[in-house]
């Protein structure tokens, strides 16, 4: 049998097969390709912006508000964004690193406070010629700046100093005067704020009644979120988290069953509602008071903070059973005018971190961290016992290896990572 | 007779059919050994995959900042060293290179250090 058939059709045939199979084998080594330069630029980019952190923590090449575009090692794919702020009283610090339509950033809290510094000390005592008095079960451990007339036993409604050594460290004289705080934090608080956030052009600020019921949810990869109200703020039912700033022109008063993480609390008056637990940082120009049993996670911030004037008696009590990890600070203005600041701190309230107060405390908790003080007293019906410590526990050597602070006063030392924010 | 059905011919229709044909098959054929033999040229893409992943393992756990470390891995050759920042002290830059057998270089990162907090990187 004669079969006629075309050559040319047996040779397309087989020209389509050799030439898929070709397609087939170009695309997968094109994919491949494609992988590996994607994971290569992926690590790149990861790798700047690690950098990125690390110029970040050595602290010397960018300022506050001075964001920097640095390429780093001068090349080719290498530009990285770096910026500092602060956010309430920590450094944010934002590494960022982009190239074509790939980018990746890292957001992160950074302090310079941490337990192997040796410059922090467990007690500074400023120098006002009257001695630490220590009585009861009051403990200090660790290095501590104390005034020239030392540490001796006082004496309390009959109770005198139970225990055998006063101080378990090192102790040198202290100054007159406390370390001042970085010169950003000494301001006039509510006008600064505002100032600072009440800008349309570059936060649109939410009212308390445009928040979802939901509440918000927020990234630290974006702009700040702000909610303001000139009226009082009452935080109940809601869940805040990242990257918010509440402001209100009165007060605002945070309930226990408020949800917040990473918010910036400002206002004249703050109130925090026993049996709360969040991580938040409070700024209150005039009163602050922290109920009982309340749980200021890592980080956490609680501060008294007010440059400007001000004619009542500024007040800060935090109540029994309460923790705070992060910073207490108090730092008033000296007004002649105005009446005497109380600082009150009740028994069984454990910071942990530092405390910082340039006023007068009365102070019965324990501070695991740096504890620095104008003076302590003692209010009693005989009278007020100056620089005495009742049932008072300082401990320098149980702040936890891994915590890392706010440096509460110098802007240019190493710093450490506090928190990753993404 | 059944034995003579069975046997087929094929036959071109035109010389010029063929030999057009054959041409095409050349010419194809030709063209997949080209694309093949230079895919097998180009560097195996494996080899650099693994090279990269050899280069973020010696990224990690950097205790030691004081001089150059070479180290043999599965066959390739792995070079980390550091600089010091030309800008700040306290920051070094990190080179990792990953060499194959035959001493060329595969891939290469670099990383800038704060060498007190090395332990910075999440």
């Amino acid at each position: 049998m004669k079969v006629t058939s075309s050559v040319m059709i047996y040779a397309l045939f087989i020209m389509v097969i050799v030439t898929i199979l070709i397609g087939v084998v170009i695309s997968t080594a094109y994919y491949n390709y494609l992988q590996k330069l994607t994971f290569q630029i992926e690590k790149q980019l990861q790798h700047n912006v690690h950098s990125g952190i690390a110029i970040l923590l050595s602290n010397k090449m960018v300022d506050y508000a001075h964001p920097r575009l640095i390429s780093l090692y001068k090349e080719d794919k290498d530009s990285t964004y770096l910026s500092k702020e602060l956010f309430g009283m920590f450094d944010l610090i934002r590494s960022r690193s982009a190239w074509k339509k790939f980018s990746y950033e890292k957001v992160a809290f950074a302090g310079g406070f941490f337990a192997r510094k040796k410059t922090f000390p467990a007690l500074y005592l400023t120098n006002h010629y009257s001695p630490l008095c220590l009585v009861g079960r009051s403990k200090i451990t660790g290095d501590c700046y104390l005034p020239q007339k030392g540490v001796q036993r006082g004496y309390i409604d009959g109770r005198s100093f139970e225990g055998d050594r006063f101080v378990k460290g090192k102790t040198e004289f202290s100054e007159p005067s406390l370390p001042e705080l970085k010169g950003q934090y000494r301001k006039n608080l509510m006008e600064e704020v505002k100032k600072r956030y009440l800008q349309p052009e570059k936060y649109q600020a939410l009212n308390m009644e445009d928040v979802p019921d939901e509440g918000l949810v927020h990234s630290f990869c974006v702009h700040t979120e702000v909610v303001y109200d000139a009226d009082a703020i009452l935080l109940r039912n809601i869940k805040l988290k990242n990257n918010i700033v509440v402001i209100s022109e009165k007060e605002v008063l945070i309930s226990k069953t408020a949800d917040l993480m990473n918010v910036v609390i400002y206002a004249p008056n703050i109130f925090i509602e026993s049996g709360f637990r969040g991580a938040i940082q409070c700024f209150a120009a005039d009163t602050l008071f922290v109920g009982s049993n309340v749980s200021l996670d890592f980080p956490s911030a609680v501060c008294l903070m007010n440059h400007g004037l001000s004619h009542i008696s500024q007040t800060l009590k935090i109540a029994s059973g309460t923790n705070i990890s992060g910073v207490v600070c108090i730092d008033l203005a000296n007004n002649s005018g105005a009446a005497q600041p109380d600082v009150y701190i009740e028994k069984n309230v454990q910071v942990t971190g530092a405390f910082y107060s340039n006023v007068s405390v009365q102070f019965f908790g324990k501070v695991q961290g740096s504890l620095y003080t104008n003076g302590f007293y003692v209010k009693r019906l005989s009278g007020n016992y100056i620089n005495h410590l009742l049932d008072v526990e300082i401990n320098k050597d149980e702040l936890p290896s891994q915590f890392v602070g706010p440096d509460l006063f110098v802007s240019n030392t190493e710093n450490k990572i506090m928190k990753w924010l993404n | 007779m059944a034995q003579l059905k069975r046997k087929r011919k094929i036959t071109a229709s035109t010389l010029q059919e063929t030999i057009i044909a054959l041409s095409i098959i050349v010419f194809v054929f030709g063209i997949a050994l080209l694309v093949l033999n230079n895919l097998m040229r180009v560097e195996n893409i494996h080899v650099q995959f693994k090279g990269n992943l050899l280069v973020e393992k010696y990224f990690d756990h950097v205790t030691d900042t004081t001089e150059q470390h070479i180290y043999e891995n599965d066959g390739f050759v792995v070079e980390r060293t550091f600089y010091p920042h030309p800008d700040d002290s306290s920051l070094m830059i990190m080179v990792v290179k990953v060499f194959d057998s035959n001493k060329k270089k595969i891939a290469q990162q670099k990383e800038i250090l704060f060498f007190r907090s090395i332990d910075s990187r999440q």
